[in-house]
């Protein structure tokens, strides 16, 4: 069941009822309760998952914790000298860093084991053969627990949170627990903080109308995304690419950009669903979208798209590396020896291409993956690396970088490298997508634009108009937000003008949606993950 | 506090160290230069600063970094 089926709407209504009937006190039990019932509709086969992650999480934490808290007692009571004081950090950090290793340690084995597995399947099923057995298995046999990448995440914050101090240990495991299943973020994130979500759960979770309200629109803009643009315009996508080699360039180019309108309309409307349905119950979870296209860098891009994933390899992987003894030893050798642009360069260059390359393998296994982080080390290296140059020269070159047209110019580039990243993945192998970029440069025919073929990508002309209508409406509302709230916006409208709007919407969402006889509506991109 | 300055003004030239309040946060240092003044930091004050440490709330002023050698020196 996910946010797009019919039977969501069943499940969450009798979810809001059974929520508000309960005390407030209990109210975290049953959001708990909803969780568990959600997550083992989703299969029963990935509950011990998801409990061998939580438990070993908050074990681990707990322990850690009440090391920390016995050293801090010690402390107080015995007063010991600065030399003696050192020595007693340093073992209560040393109990605490075997801990915190071996709970990471297993936790990204199954992480990785899950992931990875398929790949391995044809050398498992020749070893099995050569050993004498006769059984062999297929990708179908391989359990993939729902949103194990967002949940096993979110565990490991919390577990080097409570190692690195920044948070207090949980002392009940259900509330941990919740932290980890609460059900609007796990299929598709935001990956939390449990310095976050952890608190937010833990609130007086009482009715508010104006809430409620806003938290439907809310989830009504994110099916409109993902409903009427999204899945419509994948279509187009899917028909171009599949049929490339006798597909004019120039379509194959509006398809590259039509795909990063698909992919930004699928999975921020994911979000806005999951954040809508977490207001009802009176939850705040992360912001994972921040009007990425306006980015002036791709840098930028990235603190702005699919932020918490973002920010938890900034956090957890590229700080640790970065100021880690191997990159501080390389800076303090190059600096002031070389010049500072060379010595800039070989301090980041490690912690740029592992935290990379680890968040390509995260989104998936195989080589498109693997070129799609070396794809974006090389561009964030050299944004790093040369972004003070370049602006150097554009001062130089009396260029004006704080106006519209340069800004512009700005967000054109970096959703150009968007687009490259996305070519690479998207197509399913890398020969594939080079063949779409050859085919796109060398048989370009502007022409074909503006004839026929233009809609036989399995799109007519009404469904194109409609998706050019649908994402004018996206961008519109895109800018309008980042100057004030939508939401406030409408509700400050007199009646008939708010109402007219919200029917509008369903009506859109209903009539507009891509269904169909027997269609099933696609899957979230990222659930995948 | 005037040798941390000094530091502080020998890595980056040019930033207002003594008002600043949002180094970190504010993206007035960036990650290379955050490994730098480690560095200099651990070097000039003969203290380890750990992971823990390594958040705005140590790193968005100077008088933050301050307290926090105070602290790793006691």
């Amino acid at each position: 069941m996910t946010f797009i089926d019919f039977e969501f709407g069943i499940f969450l209504l009798l979810g809001v009822l059974l929520f508000y009937l309960c005390p407030v006190k209990h109210r975290w039990k049953i959001l708990l309760l909803i969780s568990l019932v959600f997550y083992a509709i989703a299969g029963v086969k990935y509950l011990p998952f998801i409990f061998v992650t939580s438990l070993s999480v908050w074990l681990g934490g707990r322990k850690m914790g009440q090391r920390l808290d016995r050293l801090e007692q010690e402390l107080l009571r015995d007063n010991p000298d600065r030399k003696e004081k050192k020595a007693r950090k340093e073992a209560a950090k040393k109990d605490c860093k075997k801990v915190m290793l071996g709970i990471l340690v297993l936790n990204l084995a199954v992480l990785c084991v899950v992931k990875f597995t398929k790949f391995f399947i044809g050398p498992i099923n020749h070893l099995l053969a050569v050993m004498g057995g006769s059984e062999s298995f297929t990708a179908a046999d391989i359990i993939v627990p729902l949103g194990i990448s967002y949940y096993t995440f979110s565990a490991l914050s919390y577990l080097l949170d409570v190692y690195w101090k920044r948070v207090s240990y949980e002392k009940n495991y259900f509330r941990f627990l919740l932290y980890l299943i609460y059900f609007p973020h796990i299929l598709q994130g935001p990956i939390e903080h449990y310095g976050m979500l952890g608190q937010e759960l833990k609130k007086e979770l009482r009715f508010d109308y104006d809430r409620v309200c806003k938290g439907m629109q809310l989830m009504l803009y994110g099916y409109f995304k993902k409903l009427v643009i999204a899945d419509r315009i994948n279509t187009f996508i899917t028909t171009a690419y599949g049929a490339y080699d006798s597909t004019a360039g120039s379509i194959l180019l509006l398809a590259m950009f039509l795909d990063v309108v698909y992919i930004y309309a699928d999975f921020s409307g994911c979000m806005d669903i999951a954040r809508g349905v977490s207001q009802i119950f009176g939850v705040q979870i992360a912001l994972n979208f921040d009007h990425p296209f306006s980015s002036r860098s791709i840098t930028e891009f990235w603190r702005r798209w699919h932020m918490t994933m973002g920010g938890w390899f900034r956090e957890y992987v590229y700080t640790p590396l970065s100021t880690s003894e191997l990159v501080k030893n390389i800076n303090k050798a190059t600096r002031n020896k070389m010049p500072a642009q060379i010595s800039r360069s070989l301090t980041t260059i490690i912690p740029v291409f592992v935290t990379w390359v680890l968040t390509g393998l995260w989104h998936g296994t195989g080589k498109t993956y693997v070129a799609w982080g070396l794809y974006y080390s090389v561009m964030i290296f050299l944004s790093v690396c040369f972004g003070e140059m370049l602006h150097d020269l554009t001062v130089r070159c009396h260029v004006k970088t704080e106006t519209e047209s340069y800004h512009l110019f700005q967000m054109i580039r970096t959703t150009c490298i968007f687009a490259g990243g996305r070519l690479l993945t998207r197509p399913g192998s890398l020969s594939l997508s080079w063949a779409i970029l050859k085919r796109t440069i060398f048989h370009f025919s502007p022409t074909a634009l503006f004839g026929k073929a233009l809609f036989l990508q399995g799109l007519g002309k009404k469904e194109l108009l409609v998706a050019a209508v649908c994402i004018l409406i996206f961008g519109a509302v895109s800018i309008v937000q980042q100057r004030m709230s939508v939401r406030d916006l409408i509700a400050r409208q007199n009646l008939p003008v708010r109402w007219g709007i919200y029917i509008a919407s369903v009506v859109a969402v209903v009539i507009l949606g891509v269904y169909g006889a027997g269609y099933d509506a696609s899957a979230f991109v990222y659930m995948a993950y | 506090m005037e040798k941390l300055l000094e530091v502080l003004k020998e890595v980056k030239p040019g930033v207002d160290f003594e008002n600043a309040t949002n180094l970190l946060s504010g993206k007035v240092i960036d990650s290379i230069d955050m490994t730098t003044i480690l560095t200099e930091l651990e070097d000039a004050f003969d203290i380890e600063i750990d992971m823990e440490y390594i958040t705005p709330e140590y790193f968005d002023s100077a008088q933050k970094m301050w307290e926090m050698i105070q602290e790793l020196m006691d």
